[in-house]
């Protein structure tokens, strides 16, 4: 089955252990351990050891969005110590600065598509750069941004087709027009089902819609029918792995 | 250290023209062994115009949902001295009083421009819904502006802010044509076929431009007729042959390898729509310059192109040109410049015929079985 999961940072942002103990309750299969702001890279770093994942088949790490304070150096330093636990990382295009640095990562970076807002990686052709920069690479797809980039979906499939070898994690959520990720909708659950055939059923996924405590289960089944990988019971309510 | 801003890429490009690698027409003169100078003058010329546009539009580069699109001779890539700016400004999101005022500020920084306004039609220099040019495809809604916008994105349209929300936009007008109108027959059978719905509408708005020339001529005293007779003849022509090979292109080239094997039925038509989209970025002089490059031999290329070399170097002659825009229908058929002008257009008619009827099997196939019933 598809290890799914959240990340720590849509339940309980920068909160990272109350992010994780709100899903390993529902019994999730995969996380994403979020620093997004640059001052939680070090303590999420430095805690890495002493958390308990073992029940978890997957676990990725997501790096700062933004580097106000810190330098690229500085945060390659943290995130090599990331990378050395095996655990993928997950990178915004705009941030990577010096790609040569970004190559001692090797195959544990994971560059992800971009919402709207930013100048780059948004397309097929404006992540093929940082690809052909940085061939160890591989491909984060976040779905909503996608599909907030091109509602007809044809961007996700043209990134779907062209990254199919380095696609490593799926990110999953609907992304508002002010590129908040929210909920996933009826109108999003189905284009989302549109391309879902491209994306193969061991493929990881990520919750990022930002849903209070109680909703956690229901949007880890709507996410599970999105991808049309499960069977609802006789209640109508769908499976969670 | 490189700048993220620098990670672009050429082939993405190739629409903008800011990729490294020759396009399809410096392609094609290479290949041919000839050089069409007004047309690589134009191209060369855009590029000043462009940046320079594209640096007074920074400043609405920020406001959300919106974009700036260019039509006419700066998308086609064909500047010379006497184009002027038509634009856009495109709203694809939440209505919002303000625009107004925005569509006003952008008129402003436009017309301290050097440059010439567009004409006074109201299609140009206004805002565009997305939403009319999305649901309005055809009906009683689908009015002569709407209609020319739409297609106009299709054949010859370029941002002037950030991409994104134009190209947005051309491909969910796209999405209307190819995705949401499936064929009836079975998809196994032939899945890469020509779209039937955007191809009608290809040819309503040739046939529409063709109409309304004569209106213009008729409501507006033969005023400038004959700078419109002759882009009808020329330009106006090329964006109806563009159009037929976006449409013939989904057979004549199936992007077939782009798949997985045994994929369904829905992704094959959005590979398709994906493949109009590309087309679509590619000015019709690079549509052109890549389909005479595979399905045609070295003189039709030299038969098609060496008159629109001509016509682009009248067109930049400002004294042909203002003679051409005085001219009185009774007065034209004795006159040098008009006749040289007409004569060229007979020569690119004859050059666009041999390349539809004669050259390449398939592309007659399609011209004949496509092309008139």
């Amino acid at each position: 089955m598809r290890p799914i999961g959240f990340s720590t940072g849509a339940l309980a942002k920068g909160d990272y252990q109350e992010g994780l103990r709100l899903q390993l309750e529902v019994g999730v299969s995969a996380v994403e351990l979020s620093a997004l702001r640059e001052n939680e890279v070090e303590i999420l770093v430095a805690a890495l050891s002493d958390l308990d994942l073992s029940e978890l088949q997957y676990v990725s790490f997501h790096a700062p969005s933004k580097l106000s304070e810190m330098s690229e150096d500085h945060l390659l330093g943290c995130l090599n110590e990331v990378a050395r636990r095996e655990i993928p990382i997950v990178v915004h295009p705009d941030i990577i600065q010096n790609p040569d640095t970004w190559r001692s990562l090797g195959r544990w970076l994971l560059i992800e598509n971009m919402d709207q807002r930013k100048p780059v990686g948004r397309t097929a052709g404006e992540l093929r750069p940082f690809f052909n920069l940085l061939p160890e690479a591989r491909f984060c797809f976040d779905i909503g941004h996608a599909r907030q980039v091109d509602p007809t979906m044809g961007v996700a499939v043209e990134m779907l087709i062209e990254f199919r070898d380095r696609l490593a994690e799926i990110h999953l959520s609907e992304v508002r027009s002010d590129s908040r990720h929210v909920a996933i909708g009826e109108t999003a659950a189905a284009a989302y089902r549109h391309v879902a055939s491209l994306i193969p059923e061991t493929t990881p996924v990520i919750l990022e819609s930002m849903v209070a405590p109680e909703q956690i289960r229901h949007e880890l089944e709507v996410a599970q029918s999105c991808l049309s990988l499960c069977q609802q019971d006789r209640d109508g309510h769908l499976a969670v792995s | 250290m490189a700048n993220y801003l620098m990670l672009t890429d050429a082939s993405d490009d190739r629409a903008t023209g800011e990729g490294d690698g020759p396009l399809p027409f410096e392609q094609l003169q290479a290949n041919v062994g000839q050089e069409w100078p007004q047309i690589s003058a134009a191209r060369q010329c855009t590029k000043g115009v462009d940046a320079e546009l594209r640096e007074i539009c920074g400043p609405f580069n920020e406001i959300p949902e919106t974009g700036i699109v260019a039509f006419g001779s700066l998308a086609r890539k064909e500047w010379t001295s006497g184009s002027d700016v038509d634009w856009a400004f495109l709203v694809d999101g939440q209505a919002d009083p303000e625009h107004f005022r925005i569509e006003d500020q952008i008129a402003q920084a436009f017309s301290e421009t050097k440059y010439a306004p567009p004409g006074s039609t109201g299609t140009f220099a206004a805002m565009a819904s997305s939403h009319e040019l999305i649901h309005h495809v055809g009906g009683l809604e689908d009015s002569n502006r709407n209609l020319t916008r739409r297609i106009l994105m299709l054949l010859e349209s370029t941002s002037l802010t950030d991409r994104v929300v134009h190209e947005r936009v051309i491909r969910q007008i796209l999405q209307r044509y190819i995705v949401c109108d499936p064929a009836v027959s079975s998809m196994e059978e032939r899945p890469f076929r020509v779209p039937r719905f955007l191809l009608n509408d290809m040819v309503r708005f040739w046939r529409t431009m063709a109409v309304d020339y004569a209106t213009k001529k008729w409501q507006q005293r033969e005023k400038k007729w004959v700078l419109r007779n002759i882009k009808l003849r020329m330009s106006r022509k090329l964006l109806f042959v563009k159009g037929l090979l976006m449409c013939f292109d989904c057979e004549l080239s199936p992007p077939a390898d782009e798949l997985p094997e045994g994929a369904e039925p829905q992704l094959v038509v959005q590979t398709l729509a994906n493949r109009c989209f590309k087309l679509s970025r590619m000015t019709p002089l690079d549509l052109l310059s890549q389909v005479l490059s595979e399905h045609a031999d070295n003189q039709t290329a030299v038969e098609i192109l060496t008159p629109y070399d001509e016509f682009l170097g009248c067109l930049h002659d400002k004294e042909k040109r203002e003679h051409l825009k005085e001219l009185s229908f009774d007065d034209a058929r004795e006159d040098d410049v008009f006749n040289e002008l007409r004569t060229i257009s007979h020569r690119f008619q004859e050059g666009l015929e041999r390349l539809f009827f004669d050259q390449d099997e398939e592309l007659f196939r399609l011209t004949r079985r496509y092309g008139v019933f």
